[in-house]
């Protein structure tokens, strides 16, 4: 990528608020390795496994997830995505960071869950077969044109736990277990995969979506079960979509408890405490940012809330 | 989303008309609930139906297990999840057979298929299913669905 192609104010934000705004600079020019989950509904891990180690793909161990791992040897062809393993859904092709939210929710074994933005169903997938495909996972789009792909990738990985909704995310009706809200959002950590984003880059973008994702998130929280978890989550850097979000959550619900978050082996970054001059709350702190640098991945922000 | 309630003598009518053309033990069923649409039958997982009860604007639950025809026609996605158990009716192909299977193509057999009578049958490359097909002699219909199909596998 272009490096004149990054906006200045851009690169300026960044600077401030990345940690080694240098060595960030720089992987978001660089291509993502691909990463595979393996589909426990279809096939035991251990065989598929073997079947990809014998055809000659170097698999490295996601660390906080058993089940996926980063194609080291990959290359520009896709060839990985043309196997019959592939085919038949015995894994599915996921970013590294994509696979955090359900991760930290750990849904269980006939839970009722609700992902609100669920479209293409990666998350709504995996969570499946974390819950051994029992319960059910109300996966929800509201976009029409999404669900075509999510209906497609619940039925390739045969998840028989699914119902789909086509809603808008801010009137659901229900009682849920557990909610992720991975929500709509400007996508800055997307830029290794499609750098694109950038063109669509604004400030006022960010604010358009900030007042959306509060209006998600506060519906989110009030049709979650007592004791219920909310796992909220967005794959941008932007503070205003991310941290004030979820402060203005904690201002507005006295029951809304941030939870720590703890990843094995993996680096991150505690939410930041303050932004252009307004104060978060000090719980704040909690939140999970994942910078691309960190762990060679794409870039990240992750919640959790308990309802007390 | 409209369910029908599938009557037991129904449902019990499509699993027997299953699992005496594939050989499935009928005990890899316990763990699904089936309901139908006008076409389809559709499975899911045993208690979903209940719990999708308190749920308003559900569309789909679960997918397609098998759809009505002159014969009952079981699903690809259905086969891909439980096809290991089936013990009859499956054709196995060799290496280009199964490439060209996936490529959406009909197949002429090089061999015949001692292990499948002609109708719906459970396509095998090894002992992974990749779908279904329907068998005349040598001949394998391919019923694998437009989406499926990889032309550059």
């Amino acid at each position: 990528m272009n490096e004149a192609i990054i906006p200045r104010l851009f690169r300026e934000r960044y600077n401030k608020l990345a940690p080694s705004p240098k060595l960030f600079s720089k992987i978001i020019q660089e291509p993502l390795k691909p990463c595979i989950r393996i589909n426990t509904n279809k096939i035991p891990r251990d065989e598929i496994l073997s079947r990809l180690t014998k055809q000659g793909w170097k698999l490295k161990q996601v660390p906080f997830y058993e089940n996926a791992f980063v194609i080291e040897n990959a290359d520009n062809d896709n060839r990985i995505g043309l196997t019959i393993e592939h085919f038949i859904g015995y894994f599915y092709m996921q970013e590294v960071v994509s696979l955090l939210p359900a991760v930290v929710l750990a849904p269980q074994k006939g839970e009722v869950v609700l992902d609100v933005c669920a479209a293409p169903g990666s998350k709504t997938t995996q969570m499946s077969q974390m819950m051994h495909n029992t319960g059910l996972i109300v996966a929800n789009d509201n976009d029409f044109m999404r669900l075509k792909p999510l209906k497609y990738n619940i039925e390739k990985c045969g998840c028989l736990n699914v119902a789909i909704t086509n809603i808008d995310g801010r009137v659901i009706k229900g009682k849920f277990d557990k909610i992720l809200l991975d929500a709509p959002c400007s996508s800055e950590g997307q830029i290794r995969k499609d750098w694109k984003v950038l063109s669509r880059w604004s400030e006022d973008y960010i604010k358009t979506f900030s007042n959306l994702q509060k209006q998600f998130i506060k519906h989110a929280f009030e049709i979650l079960k007592p004791n219920g978890i909310l796992v909220y989550s967005t794959c941008t850097f932007a503070p205003e979509e991310n941290e004030e979000v979820v402060n203005y959550l904690l201002e507005n619900f006295e029951n809304a408890k941030l939870e720590k978050i703890e990843l094995k082996d993996f680096k991150f970054s505690e939410g930041i405490s303050e932004w252009q001059g307004k104060k978060f709350l000090p719980e704040i702190k909690k939140c999970v940012r994942v910078w691309p640098h960190q762990n060679d991945t794409g870039g990240f922000f992750i919640s959790k809330i308990k309802k007390c | 989303m409209l369910i029908a309630e599938l009557k037991p003598e129904h449902c019990e009518r499509i699993l027997s008309e299953l699992t005496d053309r594939f050989g499935f033990d009928k005990k890899i069923f316990n763990s699904f609930e089936f309901y139908r649409t006008k076409d389809n039958v559709y499975a899911c997982t045993k208690g979903a139906i209940e719990l999708a009860k308190g749920i308003a604007g559900v569309q789909d639950l679960g997918f397609a297990f098998a759809r009505f025809g002159v014969n009952l026609k079981i699903t690809t996605n259905i086969i891909q999840l439980i096809g290991r158990f089936a013990k009859k009716n499956f054709v196995t192909l060799n290496n280009r057979e199964a490439r060209q299977f996936i490529a959406g193509e009909d197949i002429n057999l090089e061999k015949e298929q001692s292990t499948a009578i002609n109708g719906f049958v459970i396509v095998r490359f090894g002992n992974d299913n990749l779908g279904v097909g329907f068998l005349r002699d040598k001949n394998l219909k391919n019923l694998l669905p437009g989406a499926k199909q990889l032309p550059t596998i």
